[in-house]
C-alpha cells in the first residue's frame, strides 16, 4: 500500500504523530545483549513457525530452512508448501510453488518493506536500525546466565496498525521471535540447528540468492 | 477634414480648450465611476483576450482549479549524506515555514491517521473496487488466488495480512494499492518520504499558500523570508543540500529583476528625455506638453474603453498607452515649428502650419489601428478602440494646450539634434536623394535574401524570465520525486454522474496503454477512487462467483471450523451498498482528489483527468486535452498571425486614403519608410539570432504609426525642411529612448518589444527623407 504520492500530495498534511524518539534506559542494555549475541558471517538453520488465527482453531504450522549472510535472508519454507523469499532490505523476491520468482514492490509497500527490514535487522543484531521502528525493552533470560530477551513495540506507522509488539529471545544466537498482532493473532517463529561454519557462504548458497 | 472654416475653428478662438476640459472632465468622471462601481473593471486574464466561442466558462474554471492546485504549492528537499542529520533539518525548515501566516499547510511528516481512514473507508468496498489484474486472474486463474492466499497465510511477514474472516482471499490490499498507484518515486520512511541521490537522502517538504490570490507582493515577501530561513539553516549545517520550487520564489526572482530594470530602463529613460529636452530647448517646458498630451490621451482612451466595453484588459492598457506613445509627434512638430518660426510666429499660426501634417498623422494612425478591430479577437478590438480615443485626445489636447502657453520655444543655439538634423538632411539631399531607388534596392535584397532565416516561435515560456538556478532545481525536484510537473489535464463533461465516470473509464484505457509505452508518467481520476456502477457491479459478480465457488473449500482446506465458515460466508455474501460520488465527496478520503470533481453550473457534470508527466501530448486520447502553456502559445500565435494579417490591411488601407489626396504612386512612395523600416528590424532582429512572437509584430503597429507620421509630416512641411525633419528627430529621439530601452528587459516579451521598435524607427527615422519628393508643392520626385 503505497503512501507515497505526489501531485495532489495525497495523504500529506502535518503529522500530529508523537513519537517517543530515545528509549528508555535500561538495566540490562542492547550492549549487554550483543555481547552475548555472537555476529556470525553467516548463519544457517531450520525454522518452525506456528500461527495462532482466531478463525482456525488448529495452529498453521510450517517449517523449512534459512540462510542470512551481507547477501541477505534467504527464506525457504518447505512445509505444507514450497515458497521462497529473499530479503536484502531493499527488495524482496518471492516464489511461490513452482511458481516464478517476483518482485514484490517494497518500495511502494511500506508494511512489507518495514516489516522485511526489521526481520533483517532482528537476525543482524543492529540496534540503531531498530529503535528507528520500534521501542526497545531488554529483559534478562528465562534463569539462563546467557539468555537475552527483547521486547520491540513498533512506534512508527504503518508497522504499528498491524503489530501489537515483537518478542525476540535466545542464547548464543537468535532461538525464537514471536510477534502479537493487532488482531490478538500470534505467530512464533523458533530456530534450530543453527550452524555458522563455513563462515563464508559456498557457492551452492550464493546460487540460491541469485536464484 | 482639410476645409478651412474647419481648420479654423481648430487653431483659432477658445473652442478647443473648452472642448478639451469637458472632454476630459467626463473621462475622469466616467471612469471613476466605473472603477468605483464595479471592482471588475479591469481584467487580466488572457484567455479573454480569446474570440467569444473559444471561450469556455468550464474549462476555465478546471484550469484555474489546476492552477491553484499547483500554483500555490511550495517543494522542497532536504539533502544530507546522515539520514538523522536531514530529517532534523527538514524539521526545522518546517517549523520556519509554519510560523509563516502566508502558508496555510505545512507538511514535513506524513499523516498516517488520513491514511488509516481512507484504507478503513475502502474496506467496506473491498468487494466493489477488484483490480483489473485481480478480475481477470479470478476468472482465468481463481487456484492462482489461492495459492497467493496460502502464501500470505504461512509468510513470516503474514501477519500484516489481513482479517481472514472478512477478506478471506486477502484481496483488499492490492485492490488498495491498484486504486493509488505511484505518482512518485518517493519512499515512505518513519514519518517522512525519502528520495536518495548522488549518496544524500532527501527528505521531502511541501507548503501550500493560504490562499491561490496572494499578491505578488506577498508571495514575493513570502519568497524572500523562506530565503532568509533556508540560508539560516544552512549556515548552521554547510554540507546540507537544500532544493526548493515553487511559483513565489519565481515571482520572487521576477520582481528582483524588474525591480533593477525599473531603475535602469526607467531612470534611463528619463535621464536621456530630460536631457534631450534641456540641451535642445534650455527649458522642461516641452516635456510638459507632451507628458499632459499623453496622459490626458490616456485618460480619454481609458473612459471611452470602457464605455464601450465595460471593462479594460492589462494587456490593451500596456501596450494601448504605448500606441498612445505616438502622439509626441504632434508636440514636437508643434515646438519646432515654434521655434523655427521668426518673430511673427504665433501658436495660430504653428497650428495652421502643422494642421494638415498631424492631422493626416492621426488619420492614418486611427486607420491602422481601427483595421485591427475586423479580426474576431477581442483584445485587438479593444486595444484599437482604446489607441484610436487616445490619440484624438492626445490631439485635441495639443490644440488645447497652445491656448495656455504663454512662452516661446527656444532652441539652445547650439543644440546636437539640430545639428545632427541639418547635416543629416545635406548628406541626404546631396548624396543620397539621387541615389535613393538603388539605397531601397539594397535594403529590399537585404531583406528578400535574410528572410528566410526569419523564425517564429510562440511558446509561451520563451516569454518569461527564467532565473536558471531556479530552474535547474525545479529540473533537480521533478527528478527526487520522479514526476515531471504537471498543468496538463482532460476536461470531460456528461449529462450525468455514470455517463461521466463510465467516459472516464474509457479514457483511461489509453492513458493506461501510454503509461506502459512511457509516454505519460501517471493520472489522477476521479473514477479511479469511485469506479462507475458498471464497474463496481462486475467487481461484485466477480466477487461473489469467486466466494460461491471457492470459499467453503478453502476455508475447509485450512481447517477454518465449518460453522464460522458458514458465518463468514453468509456474511460475505450479504448485499452491500456501491459508492457514489456523492458519499465519496463527503468523506474525508476524498479530501486531496475533491477538486478532481468540477461545479458545472447546470444540470450536467464534469470532471478533469490530472496528467503527469506528458512526454507527447499529441499522443493523448482525442478529448479536450487542456494545457495551459500550449494554450497560451497557440494564442500568441494566432494573435502574431493576425495582427500580421491587420497591419497588411492596415497598409493598404492607409494606401487607399493617401491616395485620394496624393495619388496612388506618391501614397505609395509616403508608405515605403515605414514597410522597409518594420521588415529590415524583422530581418535583423532575425539575423541576429532571435526567434520572432507576437510583441515582435505588435510593435510594427508602433513602427507603423510613427513611421508613417515621419514621412507624412515630411510630405507636408509647409516652409523649412529643417525644421520638419528637426521634429521627427527628436520625436524618433524620444521614441526611441523611451521604448528602446525596454529592449534591455529580461523579460522576452518586453525585450523583443523594445528592440523592434528601437530598429523600427529608427530605419523609418533615416528613411523618412523619401518623402522629400511627394511634398504636395513640390513637382517632380
Amino acid at each position: 500500500m503505497r503512501v507515497v504520492l505526489y501531485g495532489a500530495a495525497f495523504f500529506l498534511a502535518l503529522s500530529s504523530i508523537a513519537r517517543a524518539q530515545d528509549a528508555q534506559t535500561d538495566d540490562v542494555s542492547f550492549d549487554t545483549v550483543s555481547a552475548k549475541l555472537a555476529a556470525p558471517a553467516v548463519l544457517r538453520g531450520s525454522f518452525k513457525q506456528t500461527r495462532h488465527l482466531q478463525l482456525i482453531s488448529k495452529p498453521l504450522q510450517s517449517s523449512g530452512r534459512f540462510l542470512l549472510s551481507d547477501m541477505g535472508l534467504y527464506w525457504e519454507q518447505d512445509e505444507p508448501l514450497k515458497s521462497v523469499m529473499i530479503a536484502d532490505g531493499e527488495r524482496l523476491l518471492q516464489r511461490i510453488g513452482d511458481g516464478p520468482l517476483q518482485s514484490i514492490d517494497v518500495a511502494q509497500n511500506p508494511v512489507v518493506l518495514t516489516f522485511s527490514q526489521s526481520f533483517l535487522s532482528i537476525f543482524k543484531g543492529s540496534e540503531d536500525e531498530l529503535r528507528s521502528h520500534f521501542d526497545l525493552e531488554f529483559l534478562p533470560g528465562d534463569d539462563e546466565a546467557d539468555g537475552w530477551n527483547i521486547v520491540l513495540t513498533p512506534t512508527s506507522y504503518p508497522m504499528s496498525e498491524a503489530i501489537a509488539s515483537i518478542n525476540i529471545s535466545g542464547r548464543e544466537y537468535i532461538e525464537e521471535l514471536k510477534v502479537n498482532s493487532r488482531s490478538s493473532e500470534e505467530t512464533i517463529i523458533s530456530f534450530s540447528n543453527l550452524q555458522t561454519e563455513p563462515d563464508e557462504l559456498t557457492e551452492h548458497e550464493i546460487e540460491l540468492y541469485a536464484r | 477634414m482639410s476645409s478651412p472654416s474647419m481648420r479654423s475653428s481648430f487653431t483659432r478662438g477658445s473652442l478647443p480648450l473648452l472642448v478639451w476640459v469637458v472632454l476630459l472632465l467626463v473621462a475622469i468622471a466616467v471612469t471613476a465611476a466605473r472603477i468605483s462601481s464595479d471592482s471588475d473593471w479591469i481584467r487580466s486574464n488572457v484567455f479573454e483576450l480569446l474570440p467569444e466561442s473559444d471561450y469556455d466558462p468550464l474549462r476555465e474554471s478546471a484550469t484555474r482549479i489546476v492552477d491553484a492546485e499547483l500554483g500555490t504549492r511550495l517543494l522542497f528537499f532536504v539533502g544530507h549524506a546522515d539520514r538523522d542529520v536531514a530529517a532534523s533539518a527538514a524539521e526545522t525548515l518546517g517549523a520556519a515555514l509554519s510560523s509563516d501566516p502566508l502558508l496555510a499547510t505545512v507538511t514535513t511528516r506524513v499523516d498516517e491517521s488520513q491514511y488509516s481512514d481512507m484504507v478503513a473507508f475502502y474496506y467496506g468496498y473491498r468487494s466493489k473496487i477488484l483490480s483489473d489484474t485481480q478480475l481477470e486472474r479470478i476468472a482465468n486463474d481463481p487456484e492462482s488466488i489461492e495459492a497467493d492466499a496460502v502464501a500470505i497465510l504461512y509468510s513470516p511477514f503474514g501477519g500484516t495480512a489481513g482479517n481472514l474472516a472478512t477478506d478471506p482471499f486477502f484481496l483488499f490490499a492490492n485492490s488498495m494499492q491498484a486504486l493509488q498507484p505511484s505518482v512518485s518515486s518517493l519512499t515512505f520512511d518513519d514519518g517522512y518520504l525519502w528520495a536518495e541521490k548522488g549518496g544524500l537522502d532527501y527528505v521531502f517538504v511541501m507548503a501550500n499558500l493560504e490562499s491561490p490570490t496572494l499578491s505578488i507582493v506577498e508571495q514575493e515577501s513570502l519568497a524572500r523570508q523562506i530565503n532568509d530561513a533556508l540560508d539560516e539553516i544552512k549556515a548552521n549545517k554547510p554540507e546540507l543540500e537544500i532544493l526548493k520550487t515553487g511559483f513565489s520564489f519565481y515571482a520572487h526572482e521576477a520582481t528582483q529583476s524588474a525591480k533593477g530594470e525599473i531603475s535602469t530602463i526607467g531612470v534611463g529613460s528619463l535621464i536621456g528625455l530630460l536631457l534631450l529636452v534641456i540641451s535642445t530647448f534650455r527649458s522642461l517646458r516641452p516635456l510638459s506638453l507632451i507628458v499632459v498630451s499623453i496622459v490626458a490621451g490616456c485618460v480619454i482612451a481609458l473612459a471611452f474603453t470602457l464605455s464601450v466595453f465595460g471593462f479594460v484588459h492589462l494587456f490593451t492598457l500596456v501596450f494601448g498607452a504605448s500606441l498612445i506613445g505616438v502622439s509626441v509627434d504632434y508636440s514636437f512638430h508643434y515646438i519646432a515649428d515654434d521655434a523655427f518660426g521668426d518673430d511673427s510666429w504665433t501658436p495660430q499660426r504653428g497650428l495652421n502650419n502643422i494642421f494638415m501634417g498631424i492631422t493626416l498623422g492621426l488619420a492614418t494612425s486611427i486607420l491602422a489601428y481601427l483595421a485591427l478591430t475586423v479580426a474576431p479577437f477581442p483584445g485587438l478590438q479593444q486595444l484599437a478602440v482604446f489607441s484610436s480615443a487616445g490619440l484624438i485626445g492626445a490631439w485635441i489636447t495639443l490644440f488645447a494646450m497652445t491656448r495656455l502657453i504663454r512662452h516661446r520655444f527656444v532652441m539652445h543655439e547650439r543644440s546636437l539634434v539640430l545639428h545632427f538634423t541639418s547635416g543629416f538632411l545635406g548628406i541626404w539631399q546631396r548624396h543620397i536623394a539621387r541615389r535613393q531607388v538603388i539605397l531601397l534596392a539594397v535594403l529590399a535584397a537585404i531583406i528578400l535574401t535574410a528572410w528566410r532565416t526569419v523564425d517564429v516561435n510562440d511558446d509561451v515560456r520563451m516569454l518569461q524570465s527564467q532565473p536558471p538556478q531556479l530552474v535547474a532545481q525545479e529540473a533537480a525536484i521533478q527528478e527526487l520525486l520522479g514526476v515531471a510537473q504537471a498543468g496538463t489535464f482532460i476536461l470531460l463533461t456528461a449529462a450525468d454522474e455514470q455517463s461521466l465516470l463510465e467516459q472516464e473509464e474509457a479514457v483511461r484505457v489509453s492513458l493506461d496503454e501510454l503509461i506502459a509505452e512511457g509516454s505519460l508518467g501517471s493520472y489522477q481520476a476521479v473514477s479511479r477512487w469511485v469506479p462507475s456502477l458498471a464497474r463496481q457491479a462486475r467487481s461484485q459478480q466477480t466477487y461473489s462467483e469467486l466466494l460461491e465457488s471457492r470459499l467453503l473449500a478453502w476455508f475447509a482446506a485450512i481447517d477454518v471450523d465449518t460453522e464460522d465458515a458458514r458465518a463468514a460466508f453468509t456474511e460475505l455474501t450479504q448485499d452491500t451498498p456501491s459508492l457514489d460520488v456523492t458519499t465519496w465527496l463527503q468523506h474525508p478520503a476524498s479530501e486531496q482528489f475533491r477538486h478532481l470533481w468540477l461545479e458545472t453550473g447546470g444540470d450536467d457534470v464534469a470532471s478533469m483527468v490530472l496528467l503527469f508527466g506528458v512526454k507527447d501530448i499529441d499522443a493523448l486520447p482525442d478529448v479536450t486535452v487542456i494545457n495551459k502553456g500550449r494554450e497560451l502559445s497557440a494564442l500568441f500565435g494566432e494573435y502574431r498571425s493576425r495582427v500580421t494579417q491587420v497591419l497588411i490591411a492596415a497598409y493598404l488601407v492607409i494606401l487607399l486614403g493617401l491616395t485620394t489626396r496624393y495619388g496612388l504612386r506618391r501614397a505609395a512612395i509616403l508608405l515605403v519608410p515605414p514597410i522597409v523600416a518594420g521588415l529590415l528590424a524583422l530581418t535583423l532582429i532575425s539575423l541576429a539570432g532571435e526567434t520572432l512572437n507576437l510583441f515582435h509584430f505588435l510593435a510594427l503597429i508602433l513602427v507603423l504609426g510613427i513611421g508613417i507620421d515621419f514621412t507624412l509630416f515630411v510630405a507636408e512641411a509647409k516652409h523649412d525642411l529643417t525644421s520638419t525633419l528637426f521634429a521627427i528627430t527628436l520625436s524618433a529621439l524620444t521614441t526611441m529612448l523611451s521604448f528602446g530601452l525596454l529592449s534591455l528587459s529580461s523579460t522576452f516579451a518586453v525585450h523583443s518589444f523594445g528592440l523592434t521598435v528601437l530598429i523600427g524607427i529608427g530605419f523609418a527615422y533615416l528613411l523618412s527623407p523619401v518623402a522629400i519628393g511627394v511634398r504636395a508643392n513640390s513637382t517632380s520626385i
